[in-house]
């Protein structure tokens, strides 16, 4: 007598899986970089724009609007900014994305970390905006409380029954 | 001042790594599942446990798919919330599914450290049953497996029936047999219907049965009252079990029926009292009613009793005497009181009597009335799946109890496995525990992978199990604990779900506000919790395949070695014996050459000898009498030159020998002819001048049979390499053909294949190319070819070859093409059409040119004649095979085919009658009459060069009558008979070509079309044997594999010691050689003796003969036949002399005269005469001469002195 009976299993769909994960990382990684200019382009001030200008390379990469004007009375710093500084989007591997921002602009790392006094730290005179900047740790943080929203898409839905 | 660098994102690359695990796992689950349904129809297990697990996983399937069903419903029910369910929650079910194969690993090693603790208590537990057991089957054996079977029948664990066995023994209720039988029933029901365990049960029964003095029958309902107790009162059977004890031994002694004692007691339960404190009250209104009160006997006496057994008896009962009782006092309860004197008793008593008794009576009448209700509830219960797969479970503890020692020290190795790879387990259920369980969909693939895993697993135990036993089930009994986990798990499921819906639900309230861990850390943690997970799902699943593939391997692997070894020992064989066969062929033709060789040479060494005594014997005789012998010796010699001929081979040694016959018997006709004409008789020589006639005729046919000897011997090996080219040209055909089959399969059916299939193709394809191009370059560099003028051929062959590498190519580069298509998303289309390749933009010239390669330059007929001229060669060189395979032609006959075969593949016509040649050349040395034949036979001999094959018997007919003719025609005595001979000869040939065409057009030898169908019949009988199927047991093909080693080295035994034989033979011969040739060597060295002394005697024997002419040469005259030297033995001669032909002897007395003439003669001068005045005096070779003029006296005597001192001082002269 043979017996006769049904074996049941599970198969998972990876590369469907991978793909969902791919999306959902690669659209957060942007939200979140965009929530991340929007938090530190409100806390650093514009004068000469060159601050500013050290966020353009990211919010071009991320399509986040930047458009820092110099005030009237200040030099206008553009350049020195955009060429003092780095930023973009990375994805090294699937699975992987980040956003990055890096900055020589010596003043406005001063800045973030300490209470900018003329004469000290290259700052000649004394700024309205309140210092120090500290949007490294604003960044930071506005991203980690959206991080915590984020979902990676279940596996069941790219498994099935055979 | 410090640079400001912030890199911030989203790392997921571990959990896909993780996820990328999990497939692998799955997919070799899957490939285990089906690994296993082959392994298992290879081994055709179709019942016993096998199909047990395979049923009862069948069941566990049913219910874990209702479970599956009940979770998607509870998925969808919270589809809505589950929208806004955060990650976390999907994040800890992914956890949770892990977790569960996490604590399957963890529980696998806890219960095979229990088996084997269980193992080792039970046959303690055995031990102590026997010690109490008393009757057939107490022994420890049969006790272990009566328990066993027991575990298994009612489904509980072994401990649990052992130790209830032990109870119910202690408690005496029978015999072991009895005893067992009511733990198989009552108490199995009781325990099974109250949820109580066995020993509970039997400890409850026994009260009863004790008490009441029951008997096993008796005990039959028992289990049914305890039921409807349990079910009607708030009771347990603990509290029954531990309670009823006290109360019995006194109802019994009260007169109150065992129903009626345990429906008080239940009845009071009823009320809310507590077991223990009901109990106290039925004991103390027993008590009473034993030793009533003051009251209680003032009442009886009212009543008309002296004691309440009496009223109890009358009543019908304890309830009813106790209402009498109330009646009489008026139901005032403090009388009651006073009647109990106990509060409990009166308590007890009022709780009887509540509500009319109704309750009671309730309660009481549900106990009479319960026969069967506990079957009915077992039933039930037995009935789930979840009751099913408990006994399954229980069925397999106990087996693995069953492993013994076994089992205890693979638990040690597998605890210790196991561990290895799940150490950080705990952390994993820490994170179960924090989270809680985020159910929803994700139960319905918890529950799917169970039924996969739980499947295979439960098979794969049972299969092992059943067949191999403890060691390869490692795996398979691992993965079994780990499905178990899941299976229970999955069974939880509801009671989790609940909760988890519940947790769910609360957390998702206060997710609002609650700050949640860092995102990025949760799904780290994430992912080394999957990841740990993943590894343990990995190891146990690999466990399983591995021991699958294990078996798989090895039947491959020893089917792999046993075609090996058939193969290898074929080859060997065949290897052998044809190694061995051409061994004993050079070894016999070596031995033959040189027996032969031998043979000849002691021949030639005895007819030497024969010679010399000839020679000997002939000394003396007359001239007649020396004629006559050598005449006869010369007739002795023309017969064997004869019979040498006739009986001479194609061989060159066969030639030699007798061609040196022939040669011989011309030299001894010409001696016979000079000894016949020493005689003078007419008769004498012209039998000689017959014999040597005869002899040079015999020696002209036997050189021109020697040269067509010859010329046959070179067909031979003309025809050797054919057979060799023949051989090479059917290679070539079958790999062409096989490469066009290839090709059809590859490019002519239009069907789109695989690309697997395809490089399968272009593989073979390849392979049979490369042995093309060689077979190929063979064949055009075979010298044979050269000489049978076939290069058109091997050119178009050469060209054939190309043209295939060439299309080759065209394949690749299409196939290239259709590999990129398919590459960039295309569709791939394995089929390749060769005429349309010239479109495409890969054709290289190269290509092109093979396509046109059909419209080759050679002419269609000069190919088509070739082919057919090869198709020829095929054709009769089968036939020639089938000859020689035959053995039944004659050598000339084989050779005349031969001959036939290469005049055929020259395109050549045949002359067939050669011999007439020699005919003619006889004919024309003829004297007379032979003219008008001659012109007929020359007429005839054109004739048969333009006749076909079959004319031949016509032309034969005419030979003969020429023969006929010429018989009757005037010619010489020897002219006749050499026409006749020739003629004879010219019709033997015929006869022999009509006999070989005969044999030539038979279609085959039916010995070699039964050999070559006997052939096929084993070819056809190896291939028919059946298949060796890998996956059937190892064992037949070990035993297989070493029948078939020991065979081999048994063959090689035999090769060796046939190969020693054969060693030793040829040692034999070569000793044997060796004598004839040292016997031969002194035969040689003997014969030369001879032939130096028969020189001696010849010489002498000529001298002998000269000697008369000796005689009459000294007196003058030319000397004759001194050339064979010898001593002068006659008349006045006392020296011997050596003279040449031509020299003169003067006699003593004229010498003496005429010494100085003689003397200036043989010095070569001429002797001078006095004709100018003077006198010449010759002293030897001085000549002196003396002029007259003057002194001449004193001037000659001078002179003459002068020559003697000369004369003297040569020492040419002395004065004596």
């Amino acid at each position: 007598m043979k017996f006769r009976t049904k074996f049941r299993t599970v198969e998972l769909n990876l590369p469907k899986e991978v793909a969902a994960i791919e999306k959902v990382l690669e659209q957060a990684n942007l939200t979140a970089a965009s929530l991340w200019l929007g938090v530190v382009t409100s806390i650093v001030p514009v004068w000469s724009s060159a601050s500013h200008a050290t966020f353009a390379k990211l919010a071009s990469a991320v399509g986040f609007t930047l458009r820092p004007v110099a005030k009237p009375s200040a030099p206008d710093r553009y350049v020195l900014g955009f060429l003092s500084s780095q930023g973009g989007l990375q994805k090294a591997r699937p699975g992987s994305h980040r956003f990055f921002y890096s900055t020589k602009l010596s003043y406005l790392a001063f800045n973030n970390d300490n209470i900018a006094v003329p004469g000290v730290g290259g700052v000649r005179w004394g700024l309205k905006a309140p210092t120090p900047y500290k949007f490294v740790e604003a960044g930071q943080n506005t991203f980690e409380n959206f991080a915590k929203t984020v979902r990676l898409p279940n596996p069941v839905y790219t498994t099935r029954s055979i | 001042m410090a640079d400001i660098v912030q890199v911030l994102g989203f790392e997921a690359t571990q959990a896909i790594a993780t996820l990328g695990r999990l497939k692998n796992a799955l997919d070799q689950v899957n490939r285990s599942l089906s690994t296993f349904v082959q392994v298992s129809q290879a081994l055709k297990v179709g019942t016993g446990p096998l199909n047990q697990a395979a049923i009862a996983a069948q069941n566990l399937a049913n219910a874990a798919t209702a479970a599956q069903s009940r979770l998607t419903a509870l998925g969808a029910s919270g589809a809505a919330a589950g929208n806004q369910v955060t990650l976390s929650w999907e994040t800890v079910g992914r956890v949770l599914q892990t977790q569960v194969l996490v604590r399957g690993l963890s529980e696998s090693i806890r219960l095979f450290q229990e088996a084997g603790v269980a193992a080792s208590e039970f046959q303690i537990k055995i031990a102590q049953i026997s010690n109490i057991a008393s009757g057939p089957g107490s022994d420890i054996d049969s006790l272990s497996e009566s328990v066993r079977k027991l575990s298994i029948e009612l489904g509980r664990p072994l401990p649990e029936v052992s130790g209830a066995v032990y109870e119910a023994l202690q408690n005496d209720l029978g015999t072991t047999a009895e005893t067992f039988e009511i733990l198989r029933t009552s108490a199995n029901e009781l325990a099974r219907v109250t949820g109580g365990d066995l020993g509970q049960a039997v400890n409850a029964l026994s009260s009863a049965i004790k008490s009441y003095n029951m008997t096993v029958e008796e005990s039959t309902g028992l289990g049914d009252k305890f039921f409807a107790a349990i079910d009607k009162g708030r009771i347990t059977l603990e509290e029954l079990e531990s309670s009823l004890g006290t109360i019995l031994p006194l109802a019994r002694e009260a007169g109150v029926s065992f129903d009626e004692a345990l429906a008080a007691f239940t009845s009071i339960t009823r009320s809310g009292t507590t077991a223990s404190v009901a109990i106290t009250q039925v004991r103390n209104i027993l008590q009473k009613v034993i030793k009533p009160t003051e009251e209680a006997q003032k009442v009886l006496r009212e009543l008309g009793f002296r004691s309440f057994p009496e009223l109890i008896k009358q009543s019908g009962g304890l309830v009813p005497a106790l209402t009498k009782v109330f009646n009489a006092i008026e139901r005032d309860p403090e009388k009651l009181a006073k009647v109990f004197n106990t509060i409990r008793g009166n308590l007890g008593a009022l709780n009887l009597l509540a509500d009319d008794t109704k309750e009671f009576a309730s309660v009481f009448d549900a106990i009479q009335n319960s026969a069967g209700r506990a079957a009915e509830g077992v039933a039930r219960i037995d009935g789930t799946n979840a009751r099913k797969a408990e006994k399954v479970f229980n069925e397999l503890d106990v087996i693995l109890t069953e492993l013994g020692d076994s089992t205890l020290e693979l638990t040690e190795n597998l605890a210790g496995l196991f561990l290895g790879f799940i150490k950080d387990a705990d952390k994993v259920k820490l994170l179960l525990t924090t989270f809680a369980v985020g159910i929803g969909s994700m139960g319905a693939v918890a529950i799917s992978s169970s039924l996969g895993v739980n499947t295979l697993a439960l098979s794969v135990a049972r299969l092992k199990l059943a067949l191999i036993g403890v060691a390869p089930a490692i795996a398979g009994i691992a993965a079994f604990f780990i499905a178990r986990e899941i299976i229970q798990t999955a069974q939880g499921m509801d009671q989790a779900a609940v909760a988890a819906e519940n947790l769910r639900r609360a957390l998702v309230r206060t997710e609002q506000t609650e700050i949640l861990s860092d995102a990025t850390v949760r799904v780290q943690a994430f992912t080394r919790a999957f990841n740990e997970s993943g590894k343990s799902v990995s190891a146990a699943l690999d466990g399983v395949s591995t021991s699958f593939n294990k078996i798989i391997f090895s039947a491959e692997d020893a089917n792999n070695r046993i075609l090996e070894s058939s193969q290898s020992i074929r080859s060997r064989f065949a290897a052998g014996a044809e190694s061995i066969l051409s061994a004993v062929d050079t070894s016999i033709s070596d031995i033959a050459k040189r027996i032969e060789g031998s043979e000849k040479a002691a021949s030639d060494g005895l007819r030497d000898l024969a010679d010399f005594d000839f020679e000997r014997g002939i000394k003396g005789v007359s001239a007649q009498a020396e004629a006559t012998a050598r005449l006869a010796r010369a007739d002795e010699q023309a017969q064997r030159a004869r019979s040498a001929r006739l009986t001479s081979s194609i061989s060159a040694e066969s030639q030699e020998r007798a061609a040196i016959e022939e040669k011989y018997a011309i030299q001894l006709a010409k001696e016979a002819q000079l000894a016949a004409e020493k005689t003078k008789n007419r008769t004498f020589q012209e039998r000689a001048e017959n014999l040597v006639r005869e002899a040079l005729v015999g020696r002209i046919a036997g050189e021109q049979k020697a040269a067509t000897a010859l010329s046959k011997f070179n067909q031979q090996q003309a025809r050797d390499r054919e057979l060799l080219l023949i051989k090479e040209k059917t290679n070539l055909e079958n790999l062409a053909a096989e490469l066009e089959g290839l090709r059809n399969r590859f490019n002519n059916d239009g069907t789109p294949r695989t690309l697997e299939e395809v490089k399968v193709n272009e593989s073979l394809a390849l392979d049979v190319e490369k042995r093309l191009v060689e077979g190929v370059n063979r064949f055009k560099n075979n010298k044979v070819i050269k000489d049978l003028g076939l290069t058109g051929l091997a050119t178009q062959v050469s060209s054939e070859l190309q043209r295939g590498i060439e299309t080759t190519k065209v394949r690749w580069n299409i196939l290239a093409d259709q590999l990129q298509a398919a590459l960039s998303g295309r569709q791939f289309d394995a089929t390749v059409n060769l005429a349309q390749q010239t479109s495409r933009p890969s054709s290289s010239p190269a290509v092109t040119e093979a396509l046109s390669s059909d419209k080759r330059a050679n002419p269609a007929e000069e190919l088509s004649r070739q082919r057919d001229a090869l198709l020829k060669i095929v054709e009769l060189g089968r036939q020639n095979n089938a000859i020689l395979e035959q053995g039944r032609v004659f050598l000339d006959s084989y050779n005349q085919g031969l001959q036939n075969v290469l005049a055929a593949a020259n395109g050549f016509s045949i002359n067939p009658v050669r011999g007439i040649g020699v005919l003619l050349g006889i004919i024309e040395d003829t004297p007379a009459g032979a003219a008008r034949l001659t012109e007929k036979i020359k007429l005839l001999n054109t004739e048969i060069n333009q006749a076909p094959t079959e004319k031949y018997g016509q032309l034969f007919a005419q030979i003969n009558a020429i023969s006929k003719e010429l018989a009757n025609t005037p010619l010489s005595s020897g002219s006749t008979e050499a026409l006749n001979e020739a003629l004879d000869q010219t019709a033997l040939k015929l006869k022999t070509l009509i006999q070989q065409q005969e044999l030539l057009t038979k279609p085959g030898s039916s010995d070699a079309d039964a050999a070559a169908q006997r052939i096929k019949e084993i070819d056809a009988s190896i291939l028919a044997l059946p298949p060796i199927d890998p996956k059937v047991s190892l064992k037949p093909f070990d035993d297989m594999d070493r029948k078939l080693t020991q065979s081999n080295t048994s063959a090689q035994k035999v090769s060796t010691q046939i190969g020693t034989n054969i060693t030793g033979s040829a040692g034999t011969a070569t000793r044997s050689v060796s004598g004839l040739e040292r016997q031969t060597a002194a035969a040689g060295r003997a014969a030369v003796v001879a032939a130096q002394q028969y020189a001696a005697m010849a010489r002498a024997a000529a001298a002998a003969r000269q000697a008369g002419s000796a005689q009459n040469a000294y007196t003058g005259g030319k000397v004759t036949y001194r050339n064979a030297g010898g001593p002068l033995t006659r008349g006045m001669d006392s020296k011997l002399v050596a003279m040449q032909p031509g020299e003169m002897v003067i006699n003593k007395r004229q010498s003496s005269n005429f010494f100085s003439q003689l003397q200036s003669i043989n010095a070569g001068q001429s002797p001078a005469f006095r004709n100018t005045g003077g006198s010449v005096t010759n002293v030897g070779d001085i000549n002196v001469s003396v002029k007259s003029e003057g002194s001449v006296s004193a001037k000659t005597g001078r002179d003459i002195a002068q020559s003697l001192r000369r004369e003297l001082r040569r020492g040419t002269s002395s004065l004596g």
